[in-house]
């Protein structure tokens, strides 16, 4: 900023970083009558400036300045049509090549994955994140009581069964590891749409006749499923 | 009457109930792997009940007061049952339930000939089912064999682990369920439920109501004269070609299946389509979706006529097409 002041030390530019304020190539300086404009940036190095006023007297003479303009100002030329000629010169949409322009996109697929993680962790803690945090919780228990069930009949279903022959045998492991597909596949897309009752409704029917496969005695014909 | 005598009465009573014959039940080594003929007078209306773990099994109606057996027996039979008692019949043909005695032969072979106004109940493991003209309901149950039926009248109801299903020419109201297995209906008079979880359903020419659910395999109904017909699926397809009648609710919905919906016949209905991350196709009217603005997400309602019915189709990342 003050180029002068930068050989006196760190605490010199602070302070007399409010002497001198440049506006592209011209510089306020406050001198002893007050404040005036100069051209030559490189001289007002010189300029000393002692007075621990000159930052308030800065901003009241800016302020003055700046409510004396009009408030509306007409560019000296049009400019819109430079602009459009630019747009049309330079349109947004260029051919996409991955070698040259997947950095942009890389950094802003990490920036959106970012920001999705804090919305998510941060915001929507207490709003879809916790419905969805609540659905989790509420598969897991119902999984977790549903498994209890479930279990100790498949290890009933190997004892019940384990004289059949073997082709029927398989085929109704095949089918259980088949129920057991279709009940995770569902229990996943509760997690996702944990407001999709028909999808709970489902995943109910879907242990009810799990349940019913493995409860039966296959060994003799009976009611199957 | 002292104690000791009402229970000298009572276990004779009981003795004698015991001692009611069946019409043929002996040993293995009599029966097993022989062939059999054999017939019985029977009510017209009677109830009969056919239980065949392995092999292959037709029954057929007919116009006859009598139930005609005739066939191979399983080369396992550990019991044979023929048994015609008042309304009711009973078949049985038994194995011991060893896994090496099942081995290396194929079953029983069996027709059986019923009064057509039976109702029938069949029970297998592993048997090959064909029925025919049955017209006081059919109930059947079974692990591993395919089942083919036609012609039934007042009821049917066929589960089925893993075998193919087939059924044509039915007037009553039809309930199959299976897991792996395949649903083939066609000319079903009646409406039903057809329920599978990995198998495909494929229904031809149903009225009425009619409800299908599949877990993973693809569902295709052609339908008139539906007044209700409802669907879901997790990752199978829904293909509809029905015709509705005018109050008729139609509700279907898949996660990641599509739902291909062509209505025949004139409409009279309220639409409300709704896709996740697909998209719709609405050949019916002039009706555009709208989509979200923050999400990818489609809805569209429209309706046709005085919107007396209701027809809701929804997936989650399918597409969804209706068309006319």
């Amino acid at each position: 900023m003050c180029k002068g002041s930068q050989t006196s030390g760190a605490m010199n530019t602070i302070e007399n970083r409010h002497e001198t304020i440049r506006f592209d190539n011209k510089a306020l300086v406050q001198v002893n009558d007050g404040i005036k404009m100069t051209d030559d940036t490189d001289n007002v190095n010189s300029t000393s400036a002692s007075s621990g006023g000159l930052a308030d007297a800065v901003e009241l003479q800016l302020a003055r300045e700046i409510r004396g303009l009009d408030r509306e100002i007409m560019p000296q030329r049009d400019l819109w049509k430079a602009i459009e000629r630019n747009i049309a010169d330079y349109p947004q949409r260029k051919q996409f090549s991955l070698q040259r322009d997947w950095m942009p996109y890389g950094v802003a697929a990490s920036l959106i994955i970012a920001i999705t993680a804090l919305v998510v962790n941060v915001v929507g803690i207490e709003q879809k994140g916790s419905t969805l945090l609540a659905a989790d919780y509420a598969i897991d228990s119902i999984d977790s009581g549903y498994m209890n069930v479930r279990n100790p009949m498949v290890d009933q279903f190997r004892e019940t069964n384990k004289n059949l022959d073997q082709a029927t045998l398989d085929d109704l492991y095949r089918n259980i590891e088949i129920m057991a597909k279709a009940r995770k596949d569902i229990e996943t897309q509760v997690r996702a749409n944990p407001e999709n009752t028909k999808l709970v409704e489902m995943l109910m029917r879907v242990h009810e006749r799990e349940l019913e496969l493995l409860k039966q005695d296959y060994s003799q014909p009976g009611r199957s499923l | 009457m002292n104690k000791a005598t009402t229970a000298t009465l009572s276990g004779v009573l009981f003795a004698c109930v015991l001692a009611i014959p069946c019409y043929a039940a002996e040993s293995q080594g009599d029966l097993a792997g022989k062939r059999i003929d054999l017939t019985e007078a029977a009510k017209p209306e009677g109830f009969v009940k056919i239980s065949i773990v392995r092999g292959d099994l037709s029954v057929e109606g007919w116009d006859k007061d009598e139930v005609s057996l005739v066939g191979t027996l399983d080369e396992k039979t550990e019991q044979f049952v023929f048994d015609v008692s008042g309304r009711d019949t009973r078949i049985t043909v038994r194995i011991p339930s060893s896994n090496t005695s099942w081995c290396c032969n194929e079953g029983s072979d069996l027709r059986i000939m019923v009064p057509k106004g039976s109702q029938v109940d069949i029970a297998t493991v592993s048997t090959g089912v064909r029925l025919n003209n049955i017209r006081g309901g059919v109930d059947m149950s079974g692990v591993s064999g395919d089942v083919r039926i036609q012609n039934v009248s007042e009821r049917l109801r066929i589960r089925n682990v893993s075998g193919e299903i087939t059924v044509h020419d039915v007037d009553a109201y039809t309930r199959i369920k299976t897991i792996s297995g395949e649903i083939d209906a066609r000319s079903i008079s009646g409406g039903g439920a057809f329920h599978t979880v990995s198998g495909e359903i494929i229904l031809r020419d149903v009225n009425d109501e009619i409800d299908v659910e599949s877990v993973s395999g693809d569902i295709e109904v052609i339908g008139s004269n539906i007044s209700s017909a409802r669907g879901h699926s997790v990752s199978g397809d829904i293909d509809l070609e029905i015709e509705l009648i005018d109050d008729a609710l139609v509700e279907f919905d898949s996660v990641s299946g599509s739902v291909r919906l062509q209505l025949d016949g004139k409409l009279n209905h309220r639409f409300d389509l709704e896709t996740g991350t697909g998209s719709i196709r609405n050949r019916i009217t002039d009706d555009k979706p709208k989509k979200s603005k923050y999400i990818r997400d489609e809805q569209l309602r429209f309706t046709v006529g005085d919107g007396d019915g209701q027809i809701n189709v929804s997936t989650r990342s399918g597409d969804i097409s209706v068309s006319k």
